[in-house]
């Protein structure tokens, strides 16, 4: 009863809340977003992600070299269209390479590894320095500690995973000259659609991790192994988030036309059917599921006790 | 001299350091640390000559080391040994035997009260126990000098009161030298018999420390209970102004007969009379004074 | 502002924390002491809402720290350890905190560079925190905590590692906070400094407060001879006066120190002896340059109180 009421009480302070947050917004949040760019930039960890990302993309300009002198050059409509060897497109072979599985779920791996190094970088050293204590004795509320920083963290990892796949877009698709890059541009839009909506879920499961385990890390990744790759492929697979990412991949999939099947993305239940939510009803459900979390997460960092 | 870069650290720095316990005292970055680290030869002065114990520290260092003790500031003893393998190591590295190190790492442990705690893991021991291993540490090689850097930061009142006990007890024990870094100030006034004040890479003082807290000011400062404006209004009559700084009544001195007047005084307004004392100079102001 | 702690009582698992401390404290300095994990951190945390009691009831103003926001306007906290952005410069950490206080960049850089520069940071407050030496932590901890002008400060061991010209200007200012109605609550283990801060003090020892109030007044309150030591300006006066006390009353024992000058003389009716005693001088016609009680001192004091402590 007790807790029935003081939530009631809660949600009835939500608008004005919101308006003092709206309010002292352009004060509070530039500090914080400055502060932890830098610190997620100088943080070592980040540039060993951003190296793993270049990876690929060196082997992509590496097989362009060496695959140059093969190419045939074919002139349409004024736009110069590549064949390979084989007398197969090549902007079509490369564009499987690129959508398939190989390198998505490299930049899949490597999207879990950004959020939980950001997460615990923007909120558990915060703990381990104890500067949260003394972000605590301000006027600040819980909400605002951990909204800014959940927000830059979305940003720098939507924009260093957005950059490096349209690197990787890039130099896979160069040897089939701008015809094909333009041509599957289409592929590239869905890919960062994806990323953001996977910056938006993660950054944010993995902030309720940081404010209520002391290993944030661990708890991460066993989540993420268990919940994320296992469950997501069973009957509950709507309680993850990679379902929603898999629906809206499968519903753009399906008009390009990329020869993938529900079955691919595992969007079936153990009957056989087809269970993709709709894309748009994916999204809203994660950004619903994003705000959720970081009130749960404010709640932790509000209850914390020193 | 010793200059690092374009900094220098100690400027024509020229000390003849006393015997008994000194007290080197002097604000973060006057020179104190490298002044210690040149005379345990860490570091070699730019210019200058040192001499310890009698023994150029250029030629001799290793052989100076063995008469050196140091206790240094920041934590650095191993959490997983016991007191006691810690300061049995300790000795067999600075050349005793085995059995020549237990003994003497008994006996320290002794001097410094340590019971049971010695046998147990370093990791579990408080403040005031590390500070006694740092120090033990310094001790093993019975050096003819020891230089102890803040031994009493961070220990609680009690803790801190019997570290300053204990290097009370090892001059009184072994004759061993003691110069004592510190920004506590009552410590050396507490444990020194001299001091030493550094600034800005210069010394701006050296003396007795009964010298310098044996001079008497010329205030006299009075605690009373009752009616305080009926004490001051009577000072006032005999012409004494008593200024009140909330917590005492401060009155100049003018000779031994201001003592009788104030005793008057409260008699007078009937107020009972707590303290009376004419104050003496402290640590704290000559410090100031010195370092301003 | 006034804190108020009821009955309060906080268990951190089966690791102790305090148990039952009462307190009621208002404007001016209030020195908090106590040995090491004697409670003293636990109890600053509660009144900042850091912490919540397990039992009982923090207030300050009334109101409830952990929960009330607006409270923490007024909070200014100094902790005992390092808690920086390290790579920030002193500047940066101080301003970031104040725009947390909803002000302006332009506003919060010159009220920091104000605030750091009366704490004698002038020159390194655009160097990265990093490079700080401890008193210039300390130093920066207090900008932080001060420079909003907060009602509340809490302290926690202001002065550890800092040097005597960083201490005393720290005391200096904290004086004048306190002359400006502030309420500060400070802990340190060098009681001399508290002593010369302030006569208010509260004495926490495993987790229960022993004592709160004017550290005079707690004296009074123990229930054991206090000594009173008398020195004479004339050495020959000693025995006369020796021989004087030891035939009143109230005086339990006497005894003469030849080597400092001195009459103590030990007594349980210290009232009575503190008026009569400028009567009995008077008369006999003994001049004294000094007259006060070992127990006055805040060491004496404190460990009458924690050495006694043990089975209270």
């Amino acid at each position: 009863m007790e807790m029935i009421k003081r939530t009631l009480e809660d949600v009835s302070q939500i608008p004005v809340m919101l308006q003092t947050f709206a309010k002292r917004s352009k004060n509070v949040f530039p500090p914080i977003a400055k502060d932890s760019m830098y610190r997620l930039l100088i943080n070592k960890v980040t540039w060993v992600i951003i190296a793993i990302l270049l990876l690929p993309c060196l082997l992509g300009v590496i097989i362009y070299y060496q695959t140059d002198e093969d190419r045939q050059i074919q002139n349409i409509d004024g736009d110069k269209v590549y064949y390979n060897s084989e007398g197969d497109l090549i902007h079509e072979e490369k564009i499987e390479a690129f959508a398939g599985q190989n390198y998505m779920i490299i930049i899949i791996i490597v999207a879990v590894i950004v959020a939980i190094v950001f997460s615990s970088e923007l909120i558990n050293e915060e703990y381990e320095k104890k500067t949260m204590q003394l972000l605590k004795t301000t006027p600040i509320h819980s909400f605002e500690i951990l909204l800014y920083r959940y927000i830059t963290g979305v940003i720098c990892m939507f924009g260093i995973l957005g950059l490096g796949s349209i690197l990787l877009y890039y130099t896979t698709m160069m040897s089939s000259g701008l015809h094909g890059i333009l041509e599957n541009l289409d592929v590239l839009s869905l890919m960062l659609k994806v990323l953001l909506f996977e910056s938006i879920a993660f950054m944010a499961v993995f902030c309720i991790f940081t404010v209520y385990f002391e290993k944030p890390f661990l708890v991460g990744i066993i989540y993420w192994a268990v919940w994320e790759r296992i469950v997501s492929t069973q009957n509950y697979q709507k309680l993850t988030v990679t379902h929603y990412l898999d629906s809206i991949m499968f519903d753009s999939a399906k008009d390009m036309n990329l020869g993938v099947d529900a079955e691919f993305f595992n969007l079936v239940n153990s009957s056989g059917d087809i269970i993709a939510t709709e894309p748009l009803n994916a999204m809203l459900t994660i950004i619903i599921f994003a705000i959720f979390a970081l009130w749960f997460g404010a709640r932790g960092i509000a209850n914390k006790q020193f | 001299m010793k200059q690092y870069g374009a900094l220098k650290a100690l400027d024509d720095f020229s000390i003849d350091i006393p015997e008994g316990k000194v007290g080197i005292l002097g604000p973060n970055g006057a020179g104190k640390s490298t002044f210690v680290k040149i005379a345990l030869g860490l570091l070699t002065a730019t210019s200058g000559e040192i001499t310890v114990l009698g023994e150029k520290l250029t030629k001799n260092t290793v052989d100076i080391r063995r008469k050196i003790g140091y206790m240094p500031e920041h934590d650095c003893i191993p959490n997983e040994m016991t007191g006691v393998e810690f300061l049995i190591e300790m000795g067999m590295v600075s050349g005793m035997s085995l059995s020549g190190a237990t003994e003497r790492t008994h006996e320290i442990l002794g001097h410094l009260r340590m019971g049971e705690e010695k046998y147990r893991l370093i990791s579990e021991y408080s403040g005031g126990m590390r500070q006694k291993i740092k120090l033990a540490q310094g001790l093993i090689h019975a050096p003819e000098v020891v230089f102890l850097d803040e031994p009493t930061s961070g220990l609680d009142p009690n803790a801190r009161r019997e570290m300053l006990e204990t290097i009370n007890g090892l001059t009184d024990v072994s004759n061993t030298k003691v110069l004592l870094s510190t920004h506590i100030l009552q410590d050396v006034e507490m444990v020194c018999d001299s001091v030493i004040m550094v600034k800005d890479g210069k010394l701006q003082m050296q003396e007795d420390v009964k010298t310098i807290i044996g001079e008497k000011s010329n205030f006299i400062h009075i605690r009373i209970g009752g009616s305080k404006e009926d004490f001051i209004a009577e000072l006032k009559k005999k012409k004494i102004t008593a200024e009140d700084n909330g917590r005492v009544l401060i009155v100049p001195y003018k000779d031994d007969s201001t003592y009788d007047q104030i005793i008057d005084a409260t008699i007078k307004s009937k107020c009972p009379l707590y303290e009376m004392e004419r104050t003496s100079q402290s640590m704290d102001s000559v410090y100031q004074e010195i370092i301003k | 502002m006034r804190i108020k702690l009821e009955q309060v009582t906080k268990n951190y698992g089966n690791v102790q924390g305090i148990s039952n401390i009462n307190l009621d404290v208002g404007t001016g300095i209030t020195g908090i002491l106590g040995p090491n994990g004697a409670g003293k951190s636990t109890t600053m945390k509660m009144i900042l809402g850091l912490s919540r009691p397990s039992r009982g009831r923090v207030t300050v103003e009334g109101k409830d720290p952990f929960t009330s926001q607006d409270l923490k306007r007024n909070f200014g906290f100094v902790p005992e350890y390092d808690c920086f952005y390290e790579h920030m410069t002193g500047l940066e950490f101080v301003a970031y905190f104040l725009r947390m206080h909803d002000i302006s960049k332009e506003k919060a850089e010159g009220m920091a560079r104000e605030s750091l520069s009366e704490l004698g940071l002038e020159l390194a407050m655009d160097r990265k925190i990093n490079t700080y030496s401890r008193g210039m932590r300390q130093k920066t901890k207090v900008a932080r905590a001060t420079v909003f002008n907060p009602e509340i400060l809490i302290m926690d061991e202001p002065f550890q590692g800092a040097d005597p010209t960083t201490r005393i200007l720290l005391m200096e200012k904290m004086t004048k906070w306190a002359e400006n109605g502030k309420t500060i609550l400070v802990s340190s283990h060098i009681l001399h400094d508290v002593q010369s801060l302030t006569d208010n003090i509260a004495l926490i020892n495993n987790g229960k407060m022993l004592a709160y109030g004017n550290r005079h007044e707690i004296r009074d309150l123990i229930n054991i001879p206090r000594p009173i030591s008398i020195v004479p300006v004339k050495k020959g006066n000693l025995r006369k006066l020796a021989k004087i006390m030891i035939d009143k009353k109230w005086t339990k024992a006497t005894a003469i120190d030849e080597e400092n000058n001195e009459v103590t003389i030990e007594t349980n009716q210290s009232e009575e002896i503190y008026l009569e005693l400028p009567k009995i001088l008077q008369k006999e016609k003994i001049t004294v340059e000094k007259i006060y009680s070992e127990d006055d001192s805040l060491d004496s004091l404190y460990s009458k109180l924690v050495e006694g402590a043990q089975w209270k």
